[in-house]
């Protein structure tokens, strides 16, 4: 049976879903507010809805991997993002465990 | 963006929010919305109408499902309980399906045994399944929130490979003899059937003289033709199965029919309530009746038997078919 372009979506957000929350710590090491992480997420090839980043944020500032604070910018307030010092240990960590799967999958998958 | 529809959206989202970040997140939920219409805005070198503001915003997501990312909790039983769930849910909802039909089945067949009026048993034949998934969802949701999930949770961790049960060993593919001899066998019932049966009777020599008579019931002279039709359906079943793996399905589907005229000849017979006719020389008309009430419950049992296997077997052959489809 011919797999549907729906199988091939779900497959393709699920390789992502993992991912997102990597890309998000590694452009937080540089103190962004949610249009600017956004846009350069977008701008390297990860664009991710706001309807998800938001909450993810949170998320991660819950389990302390991040820190946030408002301040205001061109006249108008903006939360900004910055990744704690818990957050940098465990991206480090990702970092390597990323590699050692992107290492791994790239012997299974072949090429150059 | 014309700030009503902001505020509007940003109301219909705070409502589902848990309280204490409400505001929290509306605020930044807003800062989003606004960066994003002057990033439109910017592309378009010009304000956005009032229907461009309104797709913007459905194009940010439906309020319950934005507000819905924020709740931590998603789902109502968890996936390391789900699958437990799935698994009970469906052995008690299978319990409860049978004991519906078998309630409207005795209601409608042997209303003297049966516990309920036939409205009554038709309306839980509905409401007992319902009910039944129902309390059993409650019942893992409510698990999943308390500290007895971690229990259960053990339980399921505790398993040891060596205590599975063994793998019964498979017959070889070939059922050609359980073919052929059930077309023998389904052969001669259908000879002894079709001669005999109708007036058949069966003599029984007790002590010093005595003699019991049994005789079959005025009922089974209506079923002469149906159960013989029931029996050629059984030989045809079989002749298809040996036909190979390309007359299965059609296999199923004929076992189908026979097993719906077996519940039927069998809720047609159940309404007799009697159905073999004792009689007796030199033996007591107490005795007599006590052998005749014996006998009669025997059929019953064996009716109400047919009656399941046959609900049984009608849903497994579905089950087959289907799997055969898919």
């Amino acid at each position: 049976m011919p797999l549907d372009d729906d199988t091939f979506e779900k497959l393709r957000l699920e390789l992502r879903r993992g991912s997102l929350v990597l890309a998000v710590l590694a452009a937080l090491r540089t103190e962004r507010y949610g249009y600017t992480l956004r846009k350069q997420l977008a701008d390297a090839g990860l664009a991710i809805e706001e309807g998800a980043l938001y909450p993810m944020l949170r998320r991660l500032e819950t389990q302390g991997l991040l820190t946030s604070e408002w301040r205001e910018e061109d006249k108008r307030n903006k939360r900004f993002y910055r990744l704690s010092a818990d957050g940098a240990a465990l991206l480090a960590e990702l970092d390597a465990e990323w590699r050692a799967i992107n290492a791994s999958l790239h012997q299974l998958l072949g090429g150059p | 963006m014309t700030m009503d529809l902001i505020d509007r959206y940003l109301r219909a989202v705070s409502l589902l929010l848990p309280l204490r970040q409400r505001d929290d997140i509306v605020a930044e939920l807003r800062e989003a919305l606004i960066g994003r219409r002057e990033e439109r805005e910017a592309t378009l070198g010009r304000p956005l109408s009032r229907d461009e503001d309104a797709a913007l915003l459905r194009d940010f997501g439906n309020p319950i499902a934005v507000a819905g990312r924020y709740v931590g909790r998603q789902t109502l039983i968890g996936p390391e309980l789900y699958p437990l769930y799935l698994l009970v849910t469906t052995l008690l909802l299978a319990i409860a399906v049978v004991a519906s039909l078998a309630g409207v089945g005795l209601a409608l067949f042997a209303p003297s045994i049966a516990s309920e009026t036939l409205g009554s048993a038709v309306e839980s034949t509905f409401s007992g399944p319902l009910a039944t998934v129902g309390a059993s969802t409650i019942a893992f949701a409510v698990l999943d929130r308390t500290p007895a999930r971690a229990n259960v949770l053990r339980v399921l961790d505790e398993w040891d490979p060596r205590e599975l049960p063994v793998a019964p060993k498979r017959r070889p593919r070939a059922s050609w003899p359980n073919d052929v001899a059930g077309i023998i066998v389904n052969l001669i019932v259908l000879v002894w059937w079709a001669g005999i049966a109708p007036t058949a009777r069966l003599e029984l020599p007790l002590k010093s003289g005595q003699v019991l008579h049994f005789g079959l019931a005025p009922i089974w002279s209506g079923l002469y033709w149906p159960i013989i039709a029931m029996i050629a359906g059984v030989i045809a079943v079989h002749a298809l199965k040996l036909a190979g793996a390309a007359r299965r399905s059609l296999a199923y589907s004929v076992d189908i029919a026979v097993q719906a005229a077996a519940l039927a000849i069998a809720a047609f017979a159940l309404r007799a309530g009697h159905w073999v006719i004792v009689g007796g020389q030199g033996v007591g008309v107490s005795d007599l009746a006590a052998a005749d009430r014996g006998v009669n419950i025997g059929f019953l049992v064996a009716f109400i038997s047919i009656v399941v296997v046959a609900a049984a077997t009608i849903a497994y052959d579905v089950w087959r078919l289907v799997r055969s489809r898919t």
